[in-house]
C-alpha cells in the first residue's frame, strides 16, 4: 500500500523514456525494488537515531526525576503541551495536505500530508510537554541534533587498530558479521500492511538466521582485539546468545503452530481474524513474556547486558573499538533491537492492525494509517525496553544461563503445550489460516 | 577454558572507586587469587601532621576522606580535646552530633550509589545523589563548603549555626525517610538485586574479627559493635538509637545495615534537634601547646572505626600522629573475600565494603 506511490512514480518516469518493452519491465521492477529498499533502510536508520535519541531523553528523566514510581512527573504540563501539539499538528496537517494535493494530486498524497502533519504534531506535543516540565542542556531544539553531532564526532576520531591485534579478523569480522547482517534484513521487514519487499517461504527464520551471525562477529572481534576484557566479554556474549536463541525460537514456534506460516505478513493478518481481533500476545502470554526476555538477552540490554558489564569489564567485547567502529557497534545494537521490535510486533502485537477495527476497512479507506499504527506499536515495544533499563540491575552470567535454561526453556515448551491443547479444543480462537 | 590468566583491574578501572590496582588471577569466569596494589596517591599525611602546629593540620584531616570529611575532622579534634582535657559546651556537642550524622547519611548515600551501579542499577546512582545534594546544601549553609568543611575547632566550632537551620534539618530528615522507602522499593523488592547481593562475598564472624573489620562490615557479620555505644564520645549516651546488625555477612546484609543506619541517623538527628540547648559557648579558648602525654581516640566513622593516636611533647607540634583507617583493613580483607567468586561478583563485593582511597593511601 505504502509502496504504491513508487509504482506511480516509476510509471510517470517511463512516460518520458522510450525503452524496449523487456528492458523497461526489468528496469521498472529494479527501480521499484531499490526505491522500496531505500525506504525501509531509511526508515530503519531514522528510527534507530530516534531510538537512541528517545533513550537518551527518556531514560535519564526516568532515573533523575521519578525512580520507578513516577512521583515527580508533572502531568499537568505534559497534558498542556500535548494539547498544544495536537492543535499545531492539525494545522500542519491541513496545510501540508493542501501542499501535497497540489504536488501529487492523489488521495494518497493528501492523506500522507495530513498523516505527516498529525504525526509531527503529536511528536511536537510530547516534546513540548517535556519542555514545559524540567529541562537541562540540549543540542539544537530538543537535543535532536545530538546524535548527528556524535555521528560526526565519531567519524572525526582516529580509527585505531591495536598494535598486537589480529588485524584481519579484527577488520573483517566486525564489519562482515556485526554491521552487515542487520542491513540485509531490511528487505524482509513489512512496513505496515502488506508492504514488504520480499516475503520468502522461510519468512522470519531468515531473520533469526541473520541474527545469529551477530555472536560470531562478537566472538571474532573480542578475541582478535587481544584484550582480556574483550575476550571475557566475547565469551560471555557467545554463551548468552547461544543459550537464549533456543527459547526465542521456541516461543515463536507456538505462533508458527497456530498460523501454519513463517511469513510476518500472514501472521499479522491472521491476528485480525481472532475473536475481537485481539493479538496473539493475549492468547499466549507466556510465549510473549519469553519472547521479550529472550529478545532482551539477544540484544544485550539490561538486565542481560553482561557482555558489556561496564562495572567489571570496562566496555566488554567492544573495549578496543574506537571512533567509527565503536559507533557502528552501538548503532547495530539499537538496529537489532529495532528489528526485534519489528518481529515482535508482527508476531505478537497484531502487526499494523488494531483490535476491533476491521482490516478491510483500514485497507480500503486509510491505507497509510497501517504504517502509522505499525510505527506506534514498535515505539511502544521499544519503550518497554527503555523502562526496563531504568528499573533493573544486571544479572550474573551463571544466573543468566540458569534463567535461560531452567526457566525460559521450560516456559517456552509449556507455552507450546498449552497452545496445542487450546488449538485442539477450539482452533477458531487463533483466527483463520491465511 | 582451564588456562589461567591475570586481569589487571586498575589503577583506573570502574571496579575500584579510587586509585588502586586489583590484580586478579582468573580461570575462565572464576577468580583463583588476587593481589592488591596501593600507593598511587600517598601524600605523607602523617608526616605532615608531625611537622606543623596541630591546628594547621586540621584542613588536611578533612582531606583524608573526600566522602566523609567531617567525621575525620571530628576524630582529630576530639582526640586533641581529650589530650588537652577540654570539655566543650553541650550545645556544641549536640551540634557536632547533628552534623556528623548528616555526614554519615551523605557518606552512606554515596556508597549506595556506588554499590548499586556496580550491581548494574544505574537509576539508583542518580537518585541517591539527588538526596545527597540536599544534605550537602544544608551543610554548605552551615559551614560554607560542600566537601572540605574545616568547621570544628579545638574548643568548639568555627561559628554558630545560621538562622533557620533547625527547621531545615528537621524537614530534611522526614524527607529523607520518605526517600529511603523509595530506595527499598527499588532495591529490596527487585528480585535481580537480591540475586546479585544475597550470598555474595560472605564474611563470617571469625574472619571478620580476625581480619580487623569494623563498622558496618563487622555489624553485617553478626557482631553488634559500635563505638557510639561502647565508648560514647559526644552526647551519644544521652540519645536513644539502635545499632542494626545482620548475621549473614554477605553484600545484602552490608546493604541492609547501612540502610538501617541511615534511618537511625535520622532518629539521632531528630532527638538531638529536640534536645539542642539554646545557649552555650560556641568557641572557647584552647591552649596553644599540646601537653605531654599520649592519646588514642576512636570514633565511629561511616566506614568503621577511625582513630587518631597523638603524642604531645609540650609543644605546638605533635611528636607523633598515627591514623587508624577502617578502610585500610577492609581493603586488606577484600582479597580474602574475592577468592573463588565469579568475575562479575568482584564489583559488588569491592563496592559493598565501601573503600575510600584517601584514607588508605594517606
Amino acid at each position: 500500500m505504502v509502496y504504491g506511490i513508487y509504482e506511480d512514480l516509476v510509471d510517470g518516469l517511463f512516460k518520458f523514456l522510450r525503452l524496449d518493452g523487456q528492458i523497461q519491465a526489468s528496469l521498472r521492477s529494479t527501480l521499484i525494488d531499490s526505491l522500496e529498499m531505500t525506504t525501509i533502510l531509511l526508515f530503519l536508520i531514522v528510527n534507530t537515531i530516534m531510538l537512541i535519541w528517545l533513550e537518551r531523553k527518556a531514560w535519564p528523566r526516568m532515573m533523575n526525576m521519578r525512580g520507578i514510581t513516577f512521583i515527580d512527573f508533572n502531568w499537568f504540563y505534559i497534558v498542556i503541551g500535548f494539547l498544544f501539539g495536537i492543535l499545531f499538528g492539525i494545522l500542519i496537517g491541513i496545510s501540508s495536505g493542501i501542499l501535497f494535493s497540489i504536488l501529487f494530486d492523489t488521495i494518497f498524497g493528501i492523506l500522507f500530508g495530513i498523516l505527516f502533519g498529525i504525526l509531527s504534531g503529536i511528536l511536537f506535543g510530547i516534546l513540548l510537554g517535556i519542555r514545559f516540565g524540567k529541562r537541562f542542556g540540549k543540542t539544537w531544539k530538543f537535543g535532536l541534533l545530538q546524535n548527528i553531532a556524535e555521528f560526526l564526532k565519531f567519524f572525526s576520531k582516529e580509527d585505531i587498530v591495536p598494535e598486537k591485534a589480529d588485524k584481519f579478523p579484527f577488520n573483517i569480522g566486525f564489519f562482515a558479521f556485526i554491521v552487515a547482517p542487520p542491513f540485509m534484513l531490511g528487505a524482509l521487514l513489512p512496513l505496515g500492511g502488506e508492504a514488504v519487499i520480499a516475503d520468502p517461504a522461510v519468512g522470519f527464520l531468515l531473520i533469526f538466521a541473520l541474527f545469529s551471525l551477530y555472536p560470531v562477529g562478537v566472538l571474532i572481534t573480542g578475541w582478535s582485539s587481544n584484550n582480556k576484557y574483550s575476550l571475557l566479554g566475547a565469551f560471555r556474549s557467545a554463551a548468552q546468545m547461544i543459550s537464549y536463541e533456543i527459547p526465542l525460537i521456541l516461543s515463536v514456534g507456538a505462533v508458527v503452530l497456530v498460523s501454519n506460516s513463517f511469513s510476518l505478513v500472514d501472521i499479522a493478518n491472521q491476528q485480525t481474524t481472532t475473536p475481537l481481533g485481539l493479538p496473539f500476545a493475549i492468547f499466549m502470554p507466556i510465549g510473549f513474556i519469553v519472547f521479550i526476555t529472550a529478545l532482551a538477552a539477544e540484544t544485550e540490554r539490561v538486565p542481560f547486558d553482561i557482555p558489556e558489564a561496564e562495572a567489571e569489564l570496562v566496555m566488554g567485547w567492544r573495549t578496543e573499538l574506537t571512533g567509527f567502529r565503536y559507533m557502528m557497534s552501538m548503532a547495530t545494537e539499537y538496529f537489532i533491537l529495532l528489528i526485534g521490535a519489528f518481529v515482535g510486533v508482527s508476531l505478537f502485537l497484531g502487526g499494523s492492525y488494531l483490535p476491533l477495527l476491521d482490516k478491510a476497512m483500514i485497507d480500503t479507506y486509510f491505507p497509510l494509517i497501517n504504517a502509522f499504527i505499525f510505527t506506534a506499536k514498535i515505539w511502544l515495544f521499544i519503550f518497554l525496553y527503555i523502562w526496563i533499563r531504568s528499573a533493573l540491575p544486571r544479572v550474573r552470567i551463571d544466573q543468566l544461563l540458569d534463567i535461560g535454561w531452567k526457566r525460559l526453556l521450560p516456559l517456552a515448551i509449556l507455552n507450546i503445550i498449552i497452545v496445542i491443547i487450546v488449538l485442539v479444543l477450539n482452533p477458531l480462537i487463533f483466527g483463520e489460516l491465511q | 577454558m582451564s588456562e589461567q590468566m591475570f586481569i589487571h583491574m586498575g589503577p583506573q578501572h570502574p571496579v575500584n572507586h579510587g586509585l588502586w590496582t586489583l590484580k586478579v588471577r582468573t580461570e575462565g569466569e572464576k577468580v583463583i587469587d588476587c593481589e592488591i596494589l596501593i600507593g598511587y596517591i600517598f601524600r605523607m599525611i602523617e608526616k605532615i601532621a608531625e611537622s606543623r602546629p596541630f591546628n594547621t593540620f586540621q584542613p588536611l584531616a578533612d582531606r583524608l576522606c573526600y566522602v566523609s570529611a567531617l567525621s575525620w575532622e571530628a576524630s582529630y579534634i576530639l582526640a586533641l580535646e581529650k589530650l588537652m582535657g577540654i570539655e566543650v559546651s553541650k550545645r556544641v556537642q549536640y551540634l557536632r552530633v547533628i552534623l556528623l550524622e548528616f555526614q554519615r547519611i551523605a557518606s552512606h548515600l554515596t556508597w549506595l550509589s556506588a554499590f548499586t551501579v556496580d550491581v548494574g542499577m544505574i537509576t539508583m546512582q542518580v537518585i541517591t545523589f539527588r538526596e545527597r545534594e540536599y544534605i550537602l546544601d544544608l551543610l554548605e549553609h552551615v559551614m560554607g563548603s560542600r566537601m572540605m568543611y574545616n568547621y570544628f575547632r579545638v574548643g568548639g566550632l568555627k561559628h554558630d549555626i545560621p538562622f533557620g537551620f533547625e527547621e531545615d534539618a528537621l524537614a530534611l530528615t522526614y524527607h529523607l525517610d520518605k526517600r529511603f522507602e523509595e530506595y527499598t522499593d527499588m532495591c529490596d523488592k527487585s528480585r535481580i538485586f537480591r540475586l546479585r547481593s544475597k550470598g555474595v562475598g560472605i564474611l563470617n564472624k571469625e574472619d571478620a574479627l580476625n581480619l580487623g573489620a569494623t563498622g558496618p562490615v563487622l555489624r553485617a557479620s553478626g557482631i553488634q559493635a559500635d563505638i557510639r555505644k561502647i565508648e560514647p564520645y559526644l552526647v551519644y549516651d544521652e540519645l536513644d538509637f539502635d545499632i542494626p546488625v545482620k548475621t549473614d555477612g554477605d553484600c545484602y546484609s552490608r546493604y541492609r545495615v547501612r540502610m538501617e543506619e541511615m534511618h537511625q541517623s535520622n532518629r539521632i538527628i531528630r532527638q538531638a534537634l529536640e534536645k539542642l540547648p539554646e545557649e552555650g559557648e560556641i568557641n572557647q579558648k584552647a591552649p596553644r601547646k599540646l601537653p605531654k602525654g599520649e592519646i588514642y581516640f576512636r570514633t565511629s566513622d561511616p566506614r568503621g572505626e577511625g582513630g587518631f593516636y597523638i603524642i604531645g611533647n609540650d609543644d605546638k607540634i605533635p611528636y607523633r600522629v598515627k591514623i587508624k583507617s577502617p578502610a585500610y583493613s577492609h581493603l586488606a580483607l577484600t582479597s580474602h573475600l574475592l577468592r573463588g567468586v565469579k568475575v562479575a561478583d568482584i564489583a559488588p563485593i569491592v563496592a559493598s565494603i565501601d573503600l575510600c582511597m584517601g584514607e588508605i593511601d594517606r
